[in-house]
């Protein structure tokens, strides 16, 4: 398999000197994301996002099954991020690059360990039926910064999905369709999001949303993830450059800061949705849900 | 409805495509030729490497079929000997496919997938043609769903794609026929009950839906051919549909499906918006 086409000495002298003198090679201030898109599919839980080139597909998919046996109160909710030769020919079916492990793993910790999803409510009956809730991350275009845009993709695609409704009688259950009951979205008690700050000029020079030549320039990555109420949920450092300490809790700061703006994005971007799907304003109606 | 499809969508891969049409949603990515393992280099031809990606999930044995099928179509097609000791690699990500609704039908049992099997093939043909692969031929790909005969009419009823639910749960074979561009039977793939009578009226029937409106398919198609190298230099701007592009395609197809009533001529618009987009000087955002 080919490698991925590493830099020219001379790229990366360029574009290490521009960092020094603060100018970015797509003119980007150092703390800006580059445009975010996001779209929605015709089903529940599918987000189709855009960070400038990067392209990300995240969907969401519920099935019933019986719950692991040491856990009998719990639903179960795994995430897949299996990288294709389509994002780039580097990446091997069946092969795990070291992008996609840090990518599961960060994902793992950022969204499932910090309990952003309440798996208890994907119960069903305990110990014997449970909801399997189950996200695939499908990288579609690759140029840096695929841990923001997979957990923004991921978040947006949890908050848009609904799950099937279910009667339980004593120990039949009934799950009911699209067509039969509204299903209802999922009990989310966070909404947690990644940002990466890479590391260039042993610690002086921070940027935002690398590109992914910026990325194969960088001494080290800091990744924070905290919901829109400054909580941080992990950190996670990679890469052989010092982050003084002091610098950490500055981090924290400017992630809340582009938290709250990525999370009033995607809520704006969930409620045109929900604006397109309520035609005639039936769907207050339709709602079986209880107001909390 | 016509099929819509984007071609370039994607700036990293070396040819792109986005394919939908009734329901299915497919985005095919190829690149190539590439650098290829020891294992599976041939030392005379390009080495085709096909991967099938399930919308949910990972892929299992009918992913594994429906890659070995579309390998041994795309062999025929591509002029793998220009690339000895290459690989193309080609993958197609199923985006969406249609809801199986109450009413499950065996046809959408999850063992059977020629429902698949014309999204991906048609996905995988623009795919090739955005990366300005060299081709043999085109190739256009349709199902049709056949009834047995009834007592009246003494024939069998066969039904074009798109076929609904209803009509899918009542069909007793499904058939998936390509045809070239010039008219020559590709693949066939069958699944049900049926006699060869009934085989023969369902390729007579596919064969107009693929075909229809190629008379003179072969000469157009070199002129295509020479176009479609002008795409090289700015993937970036990528998709037919940029700006007003995607009015003028609408256009451009609805032309297309008047004029010709084919899957063949419906390609030819498609390709033939692209290049024109490409070899047009535009305002860069």
């Amino acid at each position: 398999m080919p490698r991925e086409a590493e830099l020219s000495l001379n790229e990366r002298d360029f574009i290490l000197q521009a960092l020094k003198e603060k100018i970015r090679l797509d003119g980007r201030a150092f703390d800006a994301f580059r445009n975010i898109q996001l779209s929605f599919g015709d089903e529940y839980g599918v987000a189709d996002i855009q960070l400038g080139k990067t392209r990300i597909v995240a969907r969401v998919s519920a099935e019933v099954t019986t719950p692991y046996p040491d856990r009998k109160f719990d639903g179960i909710f795994t995430i897949s991020s299996e990288f294709s030769p389509m994002a780039s020919p580097a990446f091997e079916v069946g092969r795990q690059t070291q992008d996609e492990v840090i990518l599961s793993r960060i994902l793992e910790k950022a969204i499932r360990r910090s309990s952003a999803l309440d798996t208890e409510s994907l119960c069903v009956i305990a110990g014997n039926k449970c909801f399997h809730l189950r996200a695939d991350i499908h990288v579609l275009d690759h140029d840096g910064n695929l841990v923001d845009a997979a957990c923004i993709a991921l978040i947006a695609a949890l908050q848009h999905f609904r799950r099937p409704d279910v009667a339980v009688e004593g120990e039949n259950v009934t799950v009911f369709s699209v067509r039969e009951r509204e299903p209802v979205p999922l009990a989310m008690l966070h909404h947690p999001l990644c940002i990466t700050f890479s590391y260039y000029n042993e610690g002086e020079t921070v940027l935002l949303d690398a590109t992914l030549a910026e990325e194969q320039v960088r001494e080290g990555e800091v990744i924070v993830t905290m919901n829109k109420h400054g909580e941080v949920c992990q950190i996670a450092k990679y890469g052989g450059a010092t982050v003084d300490a002091l610098a950490l809790l500055d981090c924290t700061g400017v992630a809340l800061n582009k938290v709250q703006a990525v999370s009033k994005f995607i809520q704006e971007r969930l409620d045109l949705d929900a604006k397109k799907r309520d035609l005639g304003g039936l769907m207050a109606e339709l709602s079986a849900e209880n107001e909390r | 409805m016509a099929p819509t499809a984007t071609l370039s969508t994607l700036h990293r891969a070396d040819g792109s495509a986005t394919y939908s049409d009734a329901g299915y949603t497919m985005l095919g990515a190829v690149n190539g030729p590439i650098e290829v393992q020891r294992r599976d280099e041939l030392a005379e031809e390009a080495a085709i490497e096909v991967n099938v990606r399930p919308a949910v999930g990972v892929g299992g044995t009918r992913e594994r079929h429906l890659e070995s099928l579309l390998h041994a179509t795309l062999k025929d097609i591509i002029l793998t000997h220009q690339f000895p000791r290459t690989l193309i690699q080609l993958t197609l990500q199923i985006v969406s496919v249609p809801e199986a609704s109450a009413s499950h039908s065996r046809w959408l049992d999850p063992l059977s997938c020629l429902l698949l099997l014309p999204p991906l093939l048609q996905t995988s043909l623009l795919t090739l043609l955005s990366a300005s692969l060299p081709l043999r031929t085109t190739f256009t790909s349709t199902i049709v769903a056949t009834r047995p005969a009834d007592e009246n009419s003494g024939r069998p009823t066969v039904l074009k794609a798109p076929i609904d639910l209803k009509a899918l749960a009542k069909a007793t074979s499904l058939h998936v026929f390509a045809f070239t561009g010039d008219r020559q039977l590709l693949l066939a793939e069958s699944e049900g009950d049926f006699d060869v009578n009934v085989w023969e009226e369902a390729a007579e029937v596919a064969e107009g839906v693929c075909c229809a409106g190629t008379t003179d398919e072969v000469g157009e198609e070199e002129d295509v051919g020479e176009g479609m190298e002008l795409d090289d230099d700015d993937d970036e701007e990528g998709g037919v549909r940029l700006d007003g592009g995607g009015l003028a395609l609408g256009q451009a197809q609805a032309q297309a499906q008047t004029r010709d009533g084919g899957l063949s001529g419906w390609l030819k618009s498609v390709v033939q918006e692209k290049v024109r987009q490409e070899s047009r000087w535009t305002a860069v955002q």
